[in-house]
Parts: structure tokens; C-alpha cells; sequence
């Protein structure tokens, strides 16, 4: 039942991985070209087919996976610059969001003040730079998808 | 194969709020206490400290103070007919581990419940008729009453030093308070909290239809304050960093603010933390407990005797214990026979967003956990429920807390899921919108209650707790209609757009509503239908005392905390004064 | 009137509103609820001396998206108190008044440096809401200064304004020199205990980071909270013995007062020194936003390979949060029926170019 909440046998990174083995395969088969390479309205057709589908993606329901790129994606997007995201805070920014410091006591009762101090990382120091841990690129597969599309045992 | 250790006079089954406060008050009385906390030791400084203590990501979103459910999780299903399946992420209600407990992490929203409350079945049967209530609802009475328990919540929110504003003292009403609440013996410890923005305007719409606004107890605090243990604790600063996480302030009102180190400084007292219990241990008769076996973080087993058990870890745990333990007759909802797990009830949650213009900045994330401002006036009985077919009732107000945009980017209905549309949509509305929560009542009904489960285990091998649960059809109804109240208020708040609905069934674990879950080893007059006494003295094991919110026969429509503070108290007075006079003896006989 | 300086800021008289401190119910929210529903459909009034289109949001959008002062009070407010004049300010802390002001410079250095031998503080870049806080306190009794209080008492709350938002504006120059040049006297807490209270705090004492209200390293949380790095460390330890003995009474949390009266001597001179130590921050008045609602956009530097614009986006929300989790609008405070079904429609606005 959908109230009882995440039930597929994977991890997080499982899904996504299956996931987009199976879109990269698809975009490759139907379209002969990856999907950063679709253009934009494209894109985003084939993001609202995953929304609204139920294509089975490695064993992942397409629509699932949609639930789970979108909520990460927002938590990319909104959370502290540390994560990765959100880079030079360009979210918080965007909102007003103050960010990791935050003492308002005296300006709470200032009924409709409009706050504009640039958002505050965890991550930085006194001098407003923000550490990052550096992401390492990934390296890229080569080769076939070792489970092919003709694979009807095994895997997941 | 178990370490015996030496016996103790007491042992705590977790050391949360309940726990420090039942470890101090029996030292006090000169036992020696040991106090098993599964989670890890955890204290203001340096644990809660900003800026990472600010990090909504991790504690907000990946729940980083909440129990483990990779080891230790509960099931879930609507009724009987369906096959219960883990809860794998914390969503509906989100229980905490750590020293502390969920007092740690709190909202410090500090509501006392209402008399008619305490008497829900005899007092709607005596207002409304035999009939009004639904045939399903096991709504039952407590067994105190509000003026049993002033006492206690009135030395329970001094501990804390809630700040508010009293609406009834000693019977004199008093203008700016709640004109509902039943008297108090003296005013709040600390004044009210200053009110946001959103709140006043709130405030102003709801008084405008004749509605009794007044300001949300609280206990982030609105000054520095000692309470009677000689623990000072400073103000809140308005961090919008409340539920969810430690306060770097010394502001939150915690054990650890609040009572802790001075209950570490006893010698009588010893604190074990990363201490698993598994079960309370039984004589051969079944007829007292002899103390409780756990294991370590290094997986060694210990076995703790003890002359007097109190299972005081959060509510659905207490449950599972008594079912690990085989303590008391289980529920069984095909014959409605047994009491343990019988009764388990949550909360009615809905709300309204008031979308305003752009030039009213609302600023949601100067906040703190409790500095709303809301109305009784659909609380309980305050209403005549006559017209209408339900009985319970909801508060409501600008009761925001914060500002956090992972989880608060509200865009009126209609909008993108995704893209610039949805982009703009959150540029639009992120600092101009108000949320009014409707916090309702829940009721007990005899489809909802708590078991094992016959296939899940946790880590150590023992099985999950079960939840059957969905929403009785009169909470429903009670929830449409004041939801209703809410939606007229929101339009009254001068916004552009109002939107809301009701909630609606069935009940699901995936959307946040509280963490109030409710029942199980309900206080009562009768052992047929609860699993304790007024006193919270186990029915079947007089040296086992099981304090909570799992002692509650249903839900109010307050938030539980004060009530399961108060209970605490007054627990730990008939320990103390009474049962420490002639122990292993039932102090009721029903 | 020509402004050299490119900073524009709206009020920060608003300072001697923060000093009176807001009691529940006495606050702007009529003003401000009246001027929102004034304004529905319509910008909101111009403000006096505003140049360019009317328009509040239309004034911000001018100029690039430069600073309005950090925390701008309602516009009924602003509209009360007028635009500073940074030139005006200039004057003042230059050549002080005929009426008793004395210069500013005179004391606190021709850059607002300070001056770390007689204690004075250095205030080129501080907060101008949080100067414009301390004259008033100055002014009022709420600090007790027997220099400042004359000088304060003698200013008018235009100038307030003024010499505040002047002394936000500066500090940015290259000096080599960091505020308490020489460096201070090692303690006997040493640095090391000062960054560990500034960071940490000390659980025995009930004393939480400096950092939690003072920024990393002491860098300063603008509006309300002044930065400490790079300040002179016998002003800065003279300061903690006001918040200690009463002097100083202008924090109404109360946690400054707790704090200086919770740390022993040791760590106050630990604290001083580990906060002299630090460079100087940058100038407050630059630490802005793009203020909330403009249609400006932060400069972020687009991916060398970033595709182009995309198409418009999703269609309408399908079951949110079914499998994954919450929804995404709700959580934690929204809770139940957020976004549903009843409501009213929007009323019409009218629509601000993006």
C-alpha cells in the first residue's frame, strides 16, 4: 500500500544507479544520444513520461525514481553549500534564506523587516570562503551494460 | 550467556525526560538508580553547538538524532485485513534516541490537557447522551483529573520554566490567556515569548470573528531563568533550528538544561549509555519483576536485578517492551479482549497556507519551536458538539517554527512539481506565506492497536513492533469541520490566496504529522480495559512502574509533553511516599 | 544630492526602536498589515528621495541590486526615517558639530580603526544598525560611557543615521596593518582557549560557541551582532566587564549578561586575544543579499558544458511523497492538508517583471 511507505529491496544508490542504467539505455536505443544532449523541452518530456509512468527501470518503477530525483534534487538545491550543492549559496539567495547562522531574537518582533544579510554557511570561515570537500570525478563505464536488456535472469 | 550484575534498587528503561526525572526524585529518596540510555551520551556543548547543529540536512531530513531503523524499526497496516510491512524511513512520526531523549529535540510546545478531556467518556455521555459516542471508539476516562493533576504540571512547568500566559488563576480569569484552561495555581514561570509577525497577524484575524487568541506555552523560553533544581537557562534566540535539534543556546528546555547534571552528580545514580534493554526479567511467578537484561555496544549481555523497574522510553517502545517481556494480556481486537497495546491513538493534523502579497515579509525563519499564537476555542468540549456528529476537537494557529527550505518552499495549489515554473513559484511565495497547523484530537477505537509482529525482528534478534492503525471516521469528521474554522480565520489574515483541506484517510507513515503516538499501556480505574493504575503501577507487576504516552486511553487535542511531565511527577510522589512504605504491594486494588 | 558611495540604505533609526526593545502586541504589524493591504495590486508607495520608477521592490531592483541597510524595517517605518546621507555622515565623523559632537576620527582613527592603547574601539565596517544601537544606548543610559554618552546625547537621530551608515561603509581598504596591530599580550588561557570558547563553548560554565551569534572566528552576524575579529583586545575585554557589572544593558536576551558573568577572568583575556588576533572583516554594508523578491540573480558562474535554458518545466504535482518520503512542500510545520483542495483563488496581481 502506498501509506506504508519505501518497499523496494534497494538502497538509495542502488536505485538511482539501476535507474539510470535503464534511461541511458533507453535515451541511447530510441534516441541514439545521451540525455544531457536532448534538448531542453526534451528533457523535460522524458523527466514528465518518468513523473507519470510506471516503466520498469531496472527494476525500479519509473515513477518512484522520479519521487527520488526530484526530493533529492530540492535537498541539493536547499541545503548548506557543504553538501555540493547549492553552490555560493545561489538557493538561499534566491529565497532569503539566512542559512547556518541564524540568532533573530532581536529581530523577530520587527513585524516585517526585510532581512538582507548574505546567507552564512556551516562551512565557512572569517574570511566568507566555504570549505568543500572536493567531489572526485567519476569515472566513466566503459564497455557494455554488463546486464543487457536481453538478461532475463539475475540482477535486480 | 548473561553477566549478572549486582542488584539495584531501581533501574530506568531509558534516560529521556521520564527517565531523569524518576532517576532524580528516587535518589533523592537515597535509592541507588541505574538508568540504561540506548542511545549515546550527548550534552550542549559541544553536541548541539551551531553552526553544525544548523544543518537541515542532516538532522532534519536524514533524522540524525532518531532511532535506528536499520536496526530497530516498527510495521505498519491500516487494519487486520492487510499484511503490516517496516516502516524503512522515518516520516509520520520520528522517535529519537540519545541521552535525553526526544526532550532533546523537542518543540517545547507545552500544552496541560483539559478536564473534559481526562473524563471523555463520562463527561460526552453526560453532555451529549449514552449514544453520541461511535459504537468503535474505546474512549475511556483516565482516572484523574485536571485538578488531580494541577499539582504536577503546575511543578513540572516550573522545572522547565514555560514561558506563557496564564488565562485562569486560582478561578480568576485573566485577559491576553486562554479563557478555556481549567485554573492554575499561579501563573507561567516566564512570561510569554515576543510574537512573530505571522502569529500577530493571526492573532488579529482571529480575534476580529470573536475568537480567543493567546500565545503558545513554551519552553525555548522567553528569559533567562533557575528553576527549583538550581538549573539556569537562558532565552531563546529565535534560531528557526527547533524540532529536530539540540539547542546550542541553553535555552531549550531538556534534561539537559533542565535537570541532568545535577542528577549525574549523585552518587546514588549511575548512567549506562548504549545500553539495548531487551526484556524485563520475571520471577518464576510472573508476579514481580527481578530487573531487566541488555546489551552493551560491544553486544555482551548483562543482566540488571533490580528491586523496582519504571519503563519509561518513548511510548511505542514502552509497549513493545510489555509485549517482549510477557507482561499483561496482550490486545487482541478480533475478541476485544486484553489491554496491552489496546488503545493506541495519534493526532488529527491538517493545515491552511495564507499566501500573501510580496511586500508582507513574513520572515519564517526567525522562529523558534513554540512562539505561535493559536485558539482553544474548538479545543475539547469548548464548543457544543450537539449539531455535530464527532466529539474531540483541534487547536489552530500561526504556530510556525521555522524557515528551513529543504522541507518549507510552499507554493499555492496548481503549481509545477518541478521547473522554472515551480522556481518562481518558490521565489514568490518562500518569505510571504503563513501556515496555520490544526492540531486535533485522536481517538481510541478498537480496529487501532499496537502488537508484535509475527515476521519482522530487529538487530538483537526480536520482533518488531506492530502499528494497526487508520483514522476513526469521527476524527475525520472532526477534522472537516475545524478545518473549516481554520480556513475562515486564514481568509480573514489579508493574504491574496488561502488553501487547505482537511485531512483525509487513510492514515499513511510517509508525510510528517507528529510524534505523538499514544496509548498501549493505558492508565485507568479498571484493569479490564488498562494495563496500569492512576498511579502508573502495572496492574499484573506491582515492582514495574510504566510512565508515558502510552499510558494515555486516547489522545487529547494538546500536544502530550506536560501531561507526560506531570505524569512523571506524579508517579514518582506515589513511589516515593507510598509504595517505597510497603514495596512489591499493588497500591489499588481494583 | 550626489552619493560618491554606491550604497543605498533605506533607515537605520530603526536602531533606536531595537534599543526600546518591541513588547508583544506593541509592534509594526499594523503599520505594516496596512500598508500590505494598501499596496495589494499596487507596488507599495515610493519612499522620499527615491529615484527611478515607484515603487519599493522597483527602488531595490535599480542600482544593480545594491545593499539596502541589512534588515530593513517596514516601509511605513522607512518612509518616517529617510534615506541616510553617507556624505552627511562623512562630515560628522570628520569634523564633528558645533553643538558638542565631537569628531569621530579624533578617537577612533582617520580610517574608524580604532585605537588599541586608549581602548577605542574600531568601528569601520560594524553593523550600521548595530552603531546606530550603541548611540541610542550611548544616548539613553542603556550603556554607561561617560565619553559617548555626551556626544551621543547631542546627536539627533538623522545624524545617528548618518555617521552609522558612513562607518559600515568603510573598512575595506588593504590595510596591512590588522586592528590590534601589535599582537596582544599571550594570556594565560593562551589562543587556544579562545578559539576553543569561540567554537566550542564550555559546558561547566553554561557558555555556548561566541561563534553561534558572532560568526566563525568571531567575523560578526549583521545586523544585530557585531563582529569581534580584528577588534581592539582592551576594548573587547572592557566591553565583557560592562555586560558583567551593568553597565551595559543592551542586550534584552540577556545572554550577553550570563555569558560575561559565567567567564572568569582567564577566558575573557583568552577571548580578547584570540579576537584581536584575527584579521578584520570585510565591510558589513557589502555583506548583502540580493533582497528577497527582486527579480535579480545571484552571479554564479554557469558550468563550462551546462546545456541552455530548458522548456517550461513539469506539469502539475501528481502524488507527491507517496513512496519516497514527505511531501515537498509541507514538512516539518506543514503538516496534514497543506496546498489541498479548499481555499480561495488568488486574487489578481499585478505581475512583477522577471
Amino acid at each position: 500500500m502506498p501509506g506504508q511507505g519505501y518497499q523496494l529491496p534497494f538502497t538509495p544508490a542502488e536505485l538511482f544507479r539501476n535507474a539510470v542504467r535503464a534511461i541511458n539505455d533507453d535515451v541511447q536505443h530510441r534516441r541514439n544520444t545521451t540525455f544531457d544532449k536532448l534538448p531542453g523541452n526534451e528533457q523535460d518530456a522524458y523527466l514528465e513520461s518518468l513523473q507519470n509512468g510506471n516503466q520498469n527501470l531496472n527494476g525500479v518503477p519509473a515513477h518512484t525514481f522520479f519521487e527520488s530525483l526530484l526530493a533529492l534534487t530540492i535537498e541539493g538545491f536547499f541545503a548548506d553549500p557543504i553538501y555540493g550543492g547549492n553552490k555560493d549559496m545561489a538557493a538561499w539567495k534566491m529565497i532569503g534564506f539566512p542559512g547556518a547562522y541564524a540568532s533573530f531574537y532581536h529581530l523577530v518582533d520587527q513585524h516585517g523587516i526585510l532581512f538582507t544579510r548574505a546567507p552564512m554557511s556551516m562551512g565557512e570561515d572569517n574570511r566568507r570562503m566555504i570549505h568543500i570537500q572536493p567531489v572526485a570525478a567519476q569515472p566513466k563505464a566503459v564497455g557494455p551494460n554488463p546486464v543487457g536488456a536481453t538478461d532475463k535472469k539475475g540482477g535486480r | 550467556m548473561a553477566t549478572r550484575l549486582k542488584e539495584v534498587d531501581a533501574v530506568l528503561i531509558g534516560v529521556g525526560l521520564v527517565g531523569t526525572m524518576l532517576g532524580r526524585e528516587l535518589t533523592k529518596a537515597g535509592l541507588k538508580v541505574v538508568g540504561l540510555e540506548r542511545g549515546n551520551a550527548q550534552f550542549t556543548v559541544p553536541d548541539f553547538q551551531g553552526p553544525h547543529m544548523h544543518d537541515e540536512l542532516r538532522y532534519s531530513v536524514r533524522k540524525a538524532f532518531m532511532q535506528d531503523n536499520t536496526k530497530e524499526a516498527m510495521t505498519f497496516r491500516n487494519n487486520v485485513n492487510q499484511v503490516a510491512l517496516p516502516i524503512r524511513r522515518w516520516e509520520s512520526f520520528l522517535p529519537g534516541t540519545g541521552l535525553g531523549g526526544a526532550a532533546v529535540h523537542w518543540n517545547g510546545q507545552t500544552y496541560r490537557f483539559q478536564d473534559d478531556e481526562f473524563k471523555m467518556r463520562s463527561h460526552t455521555e453526560q453532555r451529549y447522551g449514552k449514544g453520541f459516542i461511535d459504537a468503535e471508539l474505546t474512549v475511556q476516562d483516565w482516572g484523574v483529573t485536571a485538578a488531580d493533576m494541577e499539582p504536577y504540571y503546575d511543578r513540572f512547568e516550573y522545572l522547565l520554566g514555560t514561558s506563557g500566559q496564564a488565562g485562569n488563576v486560582k478561578g480568576q480569569k485573566i485577559a491576553g490567556g486562554n479563557p478555556f484552561e481549567d485554573p492554575r495555581s499561579r501563573p507561567y514561570p516566564t512570561p510569554p515569548m515576543k510574537e512573530p509577525y505571522g502569529s500577530a497577524i493571526f492573532r488579529k484575524a482571529a480575534a476580529s470573528l470573536g475568537y480567543h487568541p493567546f500565545p503558545q506555552p513554551s519552553s525555548n523560553l522567553s528569559q533567562p531563568y533557575t528553576n527549583p533544581e538550581g538549573m539556569t537557562l537562558q532565552a531563546c534566540m529565535f534560531c528557526g533550528y527547533c524540532e529536530r535539534f539540540g539547542c546550542e543556546h541553553y535555552a531549550k528546555s531538556s534534561p539537559q538544561t533542565i535537570l541532568l547534571p545535577v542528577l549525574l552528580k549523585d552518587k546514588n545514580f549511575t548512567l549506562r549509555t548504549q545500553s539495548q534493554v531487551l526484556r524485563i526479567n520475571l520471577a518464576k511467578d510472573k508476579k514481580m519483576a527481578t530487573g531487566v537484561t541488555y546489551v552493551d555496544a560491544a553486544g555482551r549481555e548483562f543482566e540488571q536485578p533490580a528491586k523496582l523497574v519504571i519503563l519509561c522510553s518513548f511510548a511505542l517502545n514502552n509497549v513493545r517492551m510489555m509485549l517482549l517481556s510477557g507482561i499483561g494480556q496482550p490486545y487482541d481486537p478480533k475478541t476485544g479482549q486484553g489491554v496491552v497495546g489496546r488503545n493506541y491513538a495519534y493526532q488529527t493534523m491538517s493545515a491552511v497556507q495564507v499566501f500573501f502579497d510580496e511586500s508582507v515579509n513574513i520572515n519564517p525563519f526567525m522562529r523558534s519551536g513554540a512562539n505561535g499564537t493559536l485558539i482553544a476555542d474548538f479545543v475539547g468540549d469548548n464548543f457544543d458538539h450537539g449539531p455535530h456528529k464527532f466529539i474531540g476537537g483541534a487547536y489552530f494557529g500561526d504556530v510556525m517554527t521555522n524557515g528551513r527550505p529543504i522541507e518549507f518552499h510552499p507554493t499555492p495549489p496548481g503549481t509545477p512539481a518541478w521547473g522554472a515554473k515551480w522556481k518562481e513559484a518558490v521565489v514568490r511565495h518562500y518569505n510571504h506565506t503563513s501556515v496555520l497547523n490544526v492540531h486535533g484530537s485522536s481517538m481510541a477505537s478498537r480496529n487501532n492497536y499496537l502488537d508484535l509482529d509475527p515476521t519482522y525482528k530487529d538487530a538483537w534478534g526480536q520482533p518488531l513492533l506492530r502499528i494497526t492503525f487508520d483514522f476513526p471516521a469521527n476524527d475525520l469528521r472532526m477534522s472537516a469541520f475545524t478545518t473549516d474554522k481554520a480556513l475562515a480565520v486564514g481568509k480573514a489574515m489579508g493574504g491574496r490566496q488561502v488553501a487547505g483541506s482537511a485531512r483525509k484517510g487513510p492514515y499513511g507513515v510517509t508525510q510528517y504529522q507528529t510524534t505523538h503516538n499514544t496509548g498501549g499501556t493505558a492508565m485507568g480505574l479498571d484493569p479490564g480495559t488498562s494495563v496500569v493504575n492512576r498511579y502508573l503501577q502495572s496492574w499484573d507487576v506491582p515492582n514495574l512502574f510504566v510512565i508515558g504516552a502510552s499510558n494515555f486511553p486516547q489522545n487529547a487535542t494538546y500536544n502530550p509533553t506536560d501531561t507526560v511531565g506531570a505524569l512523571a511527577y506524579m508517579s514518582a510522589e506515589a513511589i516515593v511516599n507510598r509504595y517505597l512504605k510497603a514495596p512489591g504491594q499493588a497500591m489499588v486494588h481494583a | 544630492m550626489k552619493t560618491t558611495i554606491p550604497f543605498r540604505y533605506v533607515s537605520i533609526a530603526l536602531a533606536l526602536a531595537l534599543a526600546a526593545g518591541c513588547q508583544r502586541g506593541a509592534n509594526n504589524a499594523d503599520a505594516t498589515q496596512a500598508r500590505a493591504n494598501q499596496t495589494a495590486g499596487h507596488p507599495a508607495q515610493p519612499q522620499p528621495g527615491a529615484q527611478g520608477g515607484g515603487g519599493y521592490l522597483a527602488q531595490q531592483n535599480a542600482g544593480g541590486g545594491q545593499a539596502n541597510a541589512l534588515g530593513v524595517p517596514g516601509a511605513a517605518a522607512a518612509q518616517t526615517q529617510g534615506q541616510p546621507d553617507l556624505q552627511a555622515g562623512q562630515q560628522l565623523a570628520t569634523s564633528g558639530t558645533q553643538n558638542g559632537v565631537t569628531a569621530c576620527v579624533g578617537c577612533h582613527g582617520a580610517q574608524g580603526e580604532g585605537n588599541a592603547a586608549g581602548g577605542f574601539p574600531r568601528i569601520a565596517g560594524q553593523s550600521a544598525i548595530y552603531l546606530g544601537k550603541q548611540l541610542g544606548a550611548y544616548a539613553n543610559g542603556a550603556r554607561v560611557n561617560p565619553i559617548m554618552q555626551p556626544i551621543a546625547k547631542a546627536m539627533s537621530a538623522a545624524q545617528i543615521r548618518d555617521v552609522s551608515a558612513y562607518y559600515a561603509s568603510l573598512g575595506d581598504t588593504p590595510a596591512a596593518t590588522p586592528a590590534g596591530a601589535a599582537p596582544a599580550k599571550a594570556s594565560a588561557g593562551g589562543n587556544d582557549r579562545g578559539s576553543t570558547l569561540s567554537a566550542i563553548g564550555d559546558n561547566t560554565k553554561g557558555v555556548q560557541a561566541c561563534a553561534n551569534c558572532h560568526g566563525p572566528g568571531g567575523v560578526g552576524n549583521p545586523p544585530a551582532y557585531p563582529y569581534l575579529a580584528g577588534q581592539h583586545a582592551n576594548y573587547l575585554t572592557a566591553a565583557m566587564a560592562e555586560w558583567k557589572n551593568g553597565a551595559r544593558k543592551t542586550d534584552a536576551s540577556g545572554q550577553m549578561t550570563h555569558i560575561a558573568q559565567a567567564l572568569p577572568d582567564a577566558d575573557v583575556a583568552a577571548l580578547s586575544a584570540y579576537f584581536s588576533a584575527q584579521p578584520a572583516p570585510p565591510a558589513a554594508a557589502k555583506w548583502v543579499n540580493i533582497p528577497a523578491g527582486s527579480s535579480q540573480r545571484p552571479a554564479v558562474a554557469a558550468a563550462a558544458d551546462a546545456p541552455g535554458p530548458r522548456g517550461s518545466g513539469g506539469s502539475t504535482v501528481r502524488t507527491t511523497g507517496t513512496e519516497q518520503g514527505a511531501a515537498t512542500t509541507g514538512g516539518a510545520q506543514g503538516p496534514g492538508g497543506g496546498g489541498g483542495t479548499q481555499g480561495t483563488q488568488p486574487q489578481q496581481e499585478t505581475p512583477v517583471r522577471r
